[in-house]
């Protein structure tokens, strides 16, 4: 087929030979696009084709989604990320039979510019996201061919995963999906998931910000495990080696010292954890939030619960669409909070599983199955998805977590939860570099791996608290989806380390 | 025929709730036979994580029948015959063991196929090695008897069945007589029941009313303010009401009562704000005043959880585990009420639910020719009595008032109930309600 050159787009249309192909020049594969030209033609975004565009002519570059050809006609799908419209190539005044055929034979998912006039429809399109008009194509043109065979098909992977498996439907597996992420991105579920996921970022800055904190930076590569405990990467740095940063907290709170009294940051954060479960990956993004405060520690906790129910009002007011779609895919009830957030004590939520015939120690940390059960337990009596646990017991917390001042077995820290599991944990730090050197060696800690850490606390240092959120849980958990791995761009687990 | 009892303990533990609850003892005879495991599961299927969670009511419905591979050939014609085999078990405990998934009525069936004095040949013991090998029995089963070193002389000559009811554990025979006990109490419970409900259901029959009051003072004596009585078991923990209002009809009733119970106990109140309703009035936020949370929770007595929710009525939650949740305003200041402590004789309490319901249903919700008829028995009922029921403010007089407020026709009461909304209003806590009304 004779490929048309741009400026044979502009010919005259009376050239029609009715034997030959006469509308030879309204179709074909365009040349490469090297930034040739500027041309002044306007493309129309699909979001914008509705009835007030009505009886147009317009240009719309968009993927083929699907196509299905039908004798003299065929029906294209043409999406624009999660947009779609139904067009429509029919012999006629402007497309002869060669066209359609041409049209037909698109690969799916390759990139088209195409012509055509906007043309209401009496009945509604169900299966398109413009549901009142189609677009009855006049040219169109391949901007860029995609391979004939897809590793997976955009249908399979936002069918509902229904019970059963029932009608021997096609779903596509994860790993399938991660592998060609690209594709998989492209689906109207993974857009609206990454969607609002920028949407939780961006909210998390402007409340933050509202609210007088400052946006800080810190190294990922370390000297020496900040935390002490948990696996860190080790990389070779030159002549020695370094670490990868399990959390910017160590420098979060030389920020405090040094009087920024409310810093946040985004960014990532890595754990050589061997976990292969739904919610861990090895790198994930962080959003930490670090403050100095008067007098009493839940000062902070209600600064940080109110930025997530911030958050939360936000995406439900802007990202509605959004949720809409991927609860088309995956459905979840919404998501329900309480504002002020529920502060529920640790001994509660252990009576409140206790009454439940769960047998547990008062210094044993929550195990992820009374952690949910908790949570159901929480949503039935309160009905918020969203609650704070306060004053875990010491023993199962980090060395330089403040110890109550009336329960020595107590400590003055939280862990934030959603849908029943932990999406934070944080404490009130010690600042006090007598007390930071006495808890480090209760836990056995060599002092000469933290002594640059207790050392940032020995010229002043304001009473602080804080704790880090991983954004990829929170995602997942708002929209009730059952893997981390979906909600992470490009997941880090220990088995996957591409794409 | 050697019953197998391996650990399973470590596969138990993981479970999320208490497996001796639940697990009934299955019954003597077809233990004899074989040993039916009620409560012992596989190990979770491991397929995709979503599905790993095996719901516990789901395989409490089938036990799991070991035996030893000597009697295969056996199950192996149960098999034709539907019974589904599970794989023979890899693990250690399991080696020569297979394992059979039977519904539990088919279970009792099975000991039929295995006729008690069937010849055969001797098994030798499985643990043999060392004589006395420690096997590690679950705690969640009684135990039974080892039918190898008690029949080693004379083997089979005895039908199992009949061995093991020779030989009970005299802690079954005392679980036998607690079990028969219980029934008989039950029995009489039952017929105790019936024979109230008979007078209940024929008008006319002759029951003395003063013997019951009597009865039910007699009940009543001990009046002390317990709070661990009323609200069940104590955990240590904050002992938290948690209530759901709509904010667009603001429960003014709970609201009162909720100030009373301050000038009682230590009680820690919170509002919050449900996600299904937006933009909450002011003065609904701030109803419980501006509270100083200088303790932690846990030295309050009570806690008082309002939360502003979309719902249809108020809704009362409190322990979830034992209680469902009380609906409507009426039935929620009764609950509250009683957590004064004070104690009335039947009549008083009829009178006060009556009241209760006659306020809601008719002076707040009713017609005008309903609100008129309270208003006037309201009149006669405190012509008599400084207050609606007896000589002390009750529960009814708290829910009347307000929902006199509510209404609107406060101003229009007759003589004696204008009397009874000012001694209402010198009340510090019903006082303090009225600015919500504006």
């Amino acid at each position: 087929m004779p490929s048309a050159s741009r400026q044979n787009q502009e010919k005259p249309r009376e050239i029609m030979e009715a034997a030959e192909d006469y509308a030879k020049e309204r179709y074909g594969i365009s040349s490469m696009i090297q930034s040739q030209e500027k041309p002044d033609r306007i493309l129309v975004r699909v979001k914008d084709l509705t009835v007030q565009k009505a009886d147009e002519v317009v240009w719309v570059r968009a993927r083929i989604h699907t196509s299905r050809a039908k004798g003299k006609q065929c029906f294209l799908v043409l999406r624009q990320q999660q947009f779609n419209v139904q067009a429509l190539v029919a012999v006629g005044d402007h497309a002869s039979k060669q066209m359609v055929k041409f049209a037909a034979n698109i690969n799916k998912e390759s990139i088209v510019d195409v012509e055509g006039v906007v043309r209401k429809v009496n009945q509604k399109i169900g299966s398109c996201t413009q549901q009142d008009v189609e677009l009855h194509v006049q040219r169109i043109y391949v901007i860029s061919l995609a391979e004939p065979r897809l590793p997976l098909q955009l249908e399979d992977a936002v069918r509902p995963e229904v019970e059963g498996e029932e009608e021997g439907r096609a779903t596509v597996n994860q790993d399938t999906r991660l592998d060609n992420r690209v594709i998989d991105l492209r689906t109207s579920t993974s857009q609206a998931i990454f969607r609002l996921q920028s949407g939780i970022c961006y909210l998390f800055r402007e409340t933050l910000i509202h609210k007088g904190f400052v946006e800080i930076q810190t190294p990922k590569i370390i000297s020496a495990a900040s935390e002490g405990g948990a696996n860190v990467f080790t990389v070779s740095y030159f002549k020695s080696n370094a670490y990868l940063a399990q959390s910017p907290q160590l420098y979060k709170q030389m920020c405090i010292c040094a009087d920024f009294e409310k810093v946040f940051c985004i960014g990532p954060v890595f754990r050589a954890e061997d976990s292969n479960t739904h919610r861990h990956l090895t790198e994930f993004v962080g959003l930490d939030i670090e403050m100095a405060f008067n007098y009493h520690y839940h000062e902070v906790v209600d600064e940080i619960a109110d930025t997530l129910v911030q958050i939360f009002k936000g995406l439900q007011e802007r990202f509605q669409t959004e949720i809409q779609t991927v609860n088309k895919q995956f459905p979840c009830e919404p998501f329900k909070f309480l504002e002020p957030t529920l502060r529920l004590e640790y001994r509660e939520a252990l009576a409140l599983l206790r009454e439940a015939g769960v047998e547990m120690g008062d210094e044993e940390d929550l195990s992820t199955p009374n952690e949910k059960l908790l949570g159901r337990l929480v949503k039935e009596k309160y009905d918020t998805d969203f609650y704070i646990l306060d004053k875990y017991p010491l023993a199962v917390r980090p060395f330089y977590t403040m110890p109550d001042p009336r329960n020595p077995k107590q400590s003055n820290s939280y862990d934030m939860f959603m849908r029943g599991e932990e999406i934070l944990s944080g404490a009130q730090r010690i600042h006090d570099p007598q007390l930071l050197t006495e808890r480090a060696l209760h836990h056995g800690i060599d002092l000469e791996k933290i002594k640059a850490y207790i050392d940032s606390f020995r010229f002043g240092a304001p009473p602080h608290a804080g704790g880090g959120i991983g954004l990829e849980r929170v995602t997942m958990l708002y929209l009730g989806l059952h893997n981390v791995r979906q909600t992470s761009m490009f997941p880090r687990d220990p088995k996957r380390l591409t794409p | 025929m050697k019953p197998q009892i391996s650990p399973l303990k470590a596969s138990l533990k993981n479970f999320p709730l208490p497996l001796h609850r639940s697990s009934a003892p299955p019954s003597a005879r077809s233990l004899a036979v074989l040993r039916t495991f009620p409560s012992l599961s596989p190990p979770p299927p491991k397929k995709k994580k979503k599905k790993s969670t095996l719901s516990f009511s789901n395989w409490r419905k089938t036990r799991f029948v070991t035996c030893q591979s000597g009697i295969f050939g056996q199950l192996e014609s149960l098999r034709q015959e539907g019974f589904p085999v599970l794989q023979p078990l890899r693990r250690k405990d399991y080696s020569n063991c297979h394992l059979f998934e039977l519904p539990i009525a088919r279970s009792c069936a099975l000991s039929s196929h295995f006729p008690s004095a069937m010849p055969m040949y001797q098994v030798k013991p499985y643990h043999a090695v060392n004589g006395s090998l420690c096997v590690e029995l679950p705690t969640c089963m009684y135990r039974v008897p080892n039918i190898h070193s008690k029949n080693r002389g004379s083997a089979f000559s005895v039908g199992p069945a009949g061995h093991v009811q020779e030989e009970a554990d005299p802690s079954l025979q005392a679980l036998e007589l607690r079990q028969e006990e219980i029934l008989k109490r039950l029995y009489e419970l039952k017929a105790a029941v019936d024979g109230l409900s008979k007078m209940i259901q024929t008008p006319d029959a002759d029951f003395d009313m003063t013997n019951m009051i009597q009865a039910s003072e007699r009940i009543l004596t001990t009046s002390a303010v317990d709070l661990d009585s009323m609200l069940g078991k104590d955990y240590g923990a904050l002992k938290d009401i948690v209530i759901n209002a709509n904010p667009t009809l603001p429960p003014l009733s709970l609201l009162v009562l909720h100030s009373f119970l301050c000038e009682h106990y230590k009680i820690l109140s919170t509002v919050h704000v449900h996600s299904s309703v937006k933009n909450v009035p002011e003065n609904l936020l701030k109803c419980f005043g501006e509270q100083s949370k200088k303790q932690s929770r846990h030295e309050y007595q009570l806690g008082f959880t309002l939360i502003w929710k979309d719902v249809p009525k108020p809704q009362m939650k409190f322990s979830i585990q034992t209680m469902c949740p009380i609906e409507g305003e009426g039935n929620i200041a009764r609950f509250l009420f009683s957590l004064f402590g004070q104690k009335y004789n039947a009549v008083s309490l009829t009178l006060i639910d009556s009241w209760i319901d006659m306020a809601l249903f008719q002076l707040k919700e009713g017609s005008s020719k309903e609100k008129a008829a309270v208003l006037r028995s309201m009149n006669s009922a405190l012509g008599r009595s400084p207050w609606l029921v007896g000589n002390e403010l009750t529960a009814a007089d708290i829910v009347a008032w307000c929902a006199l407020q509510q209404s609107g026709s406060a101003n229009s009461a007759p003589a004696n109930v204008q009397k009874w909304m000012k001694s209402c209003e010198n009340l510090a806590s019903m006082n303090a309600a009225l600015k919500f009304l504006k």
